[in-house]
């Protein structure tokens, strides 16, 4: 049973760190959803509005993971 | 003793598998479920950006939407639709459907249901509303209270000049569409006493240029001196726009000295001299009833079109309407509040209207704002002190947004987040 201590740890980490990334994307969509509302309208040309969200890093080699969340809106 | 550790490790294996299996499928499922949810909040992304757009647009046109009948509802979804698809569009999103959620024309929200693509070809579907609001806020520009002769009432303060609460309300109104015009109205003399007349005169004493105590309009509180220098373009603006608000030039040769027909209102000393203004009335005002609003509002110190617009809003110029709620006649008033205004009939037209009448007009004069005046008519003054300002119901934000259109003031029409007038009322079902 000892041996399933550290499989176990491990995939744990990953859905953590699945998670996280989830987590980050959520609130770089808000991010985006907060700055398009602040622009959009009108027909004038596209704008690409980005925002980018750091990932808590669970897994090693995984520090400075970012999540980027954009969208393209009609600027005025 | 050898045989069992061999046993425990042929059994814990399989065991560890399955376990590692197990949690790894559910993080997959997790993560699954995860992309589903993004997909769900970029489709409502894409929906909230849809219906600010077209609520931008419907608050950018609302003057022009407010002047044409309602018939033309479907060319309007028709064009707001178009701006909303255009700012779906770049988010990959559909607008699958665009209506006007509320009553009345000219419409006040705009709802839209946006389709966005998601995973495994599935699309995520977002519904959400934006509209247009009013907002206004109580202040303090209580300027003291005028006697001795003239005017006799309190004073508000406009560029640091005084003059009554009905005047300065209207005057709001009209400096707020002067400056979407990109002109910049300036007070430079409002309420005269009889005593700072006698000063002025004094000063210059030539009855062409200054009248001699108690003979200046300016003692009515209902005169205004605007932008007395290079004020070429302001009052060129004032002589197209002006009548609309009620003001008019008072004499041929002083381009600057406009007055406001309607008055101060009740309180008010006297009635500024000039008739009702029956042919300022838009066209949408049924004839019987066009002499019987101009005359009550200018009994009461109001704008006639205001009047007409907080009619049409209400009922429709329908004198026996009845809301759900129980207001009744042409004004909507309430029986509790119809029988404080002396009103014995409030189907009745010829008396639901003055009746109306008086009630805005001593709002106006209570909070020297037509905005504040509006949501007062609306829910009640209590609420609008009680909140200092606009209360925060959709509803009011929208009647009085509305009736501000309906009566060429559409850019008073502000606040929302952006202080554009636009905001978004619900998405999905959630209040924001």
């Amino acid at each position: 049973m000892l041996a399933m201590i550290p499989v176990l740890v491990l995939v744990a980490l990953l859905g953590w760190q699945l998670a996280a990334v989830i987590g980050a994307g959520m609130r770089a969509q808000e991010e985006v959803r907060e700055r398009a509302l602040v622009t959009a309208g009108g027909s004038g040309r596209i704008v690409v509005v980005t925002a980018a969200e750091a990932v808590g890093a669970v897994l090693p080699g995984l520090e400075g993971l970012r999540v980027r969340a954009r969208i393209g809106i009609r600027a005025p | 003793m050898s045989h069992r550790p061999r046993r425990q490790r042929g059994q814990a294996l399989p065991l560890v598998l399955v376990v590692a299996a197990l949690v790894l499928a559910g993080s997959l499922a997790l993560f699954a479920l995860g992309r589903a949810q993004l997909a769900v909040t970029r489709a409502q992304v894409a929906a909230d950006v849809a219906a600010i757009s077209a609520a931008r647009e419907l608050r950018a046109r609302i003057g022009e939407a407010a002047g044409e009948p309602v018939a033309t509802s479907g060319a309007w979804r028709a064009r707001l639709a178009a701006v909303a698809v255009a700012a779906a569009a770049p988010a990959g999103a559909r607008v699958e459907a665009l209506s006007f959620p509320d009553d009345g024309w000219p419409p006040m929200s705009v709802q839209v249901i946006v389709s966005a693509p998601g995973p495994r070809g599935l699309r995520a579907r977002a519904v959400a509303r934006a509209g247009l609001v009013a907002s206004a806020v109580l202040a303090d520009d209580g300027a003291g209270w005028a006697s001795g002769g003239g005017y006799a009432g309190p004073l508000v303060l406009r560029d640091g000049k005084p003059m009554c609460p009905s005047v300065a309300a209207s005057f709001d109104l009209m400096d707020a569409a002067a400056r979407a015009d990109g002109i910049d109205l300036v007070v430079v003399s409002g309420f005269r006493s009889d005593a700072e007349q006698a000063v002025l005169f004094r000063r210059h004493p030539d009855p062409r240029w200054v009248a001699r105590p108690g003979h200046s309009r300016h003692r009515d509180a209902t005169e205004l001196d605007l932008n007395m220098v290079a004020g070429g373009g302001a009052h060129a603006w004032l002589a197209r726009n002006g009548e609309g608000f009620g003001f008019v030039q008072r004499y041929s040769w002083e381009p600057w000295h406009w007055g406001y027909v309607p008055g101060c209102g009740s309180r008010g000393a006297q009635r500024a001299p000039g008739g009702p203004t029956v042919a300022a009335l838009p066209g949408w005002v049924p004839s019987p009833l066009r002499g019987t609003i101009a005359v009550a509002a200018s009994a009461n110190g109001i704008a006639p079109v205001l009047l007409a617009a907080l009619l049409r809003s209400e009922s429709g110029f329908d004198p026996r309407a009845v809301s759900p709620a129980g207001a009744q006649g042409i004004a909507q008033l309430m029986p509790a509040t119809a029988r404080g205004l002396g009103l014995r009939d409030p189907f009745d037209p010829g008396q639901a209207i003055p009746a109306a009448a008086r009630l805005l007009g001593g709002h106006v004069r209570a909070f020297g704002s037509v905005p504040l005046a509006l949501a007062a008519y609306n829910a009640g003054p209590g609420a609008v002190r009680r909140y200092g300002g606009i209360p925060p119901y959709p509803e009011t934000q929208a009647y009085v947004a509305r009736i501000l259109a309906l009566a060429g003031a559409a850019a008073s029409i502000g606040g929302g987040p952006g202080g554009d007038g636009v905001r978004l009322i619900r998405v999905a079902g959630r209040f924001v």
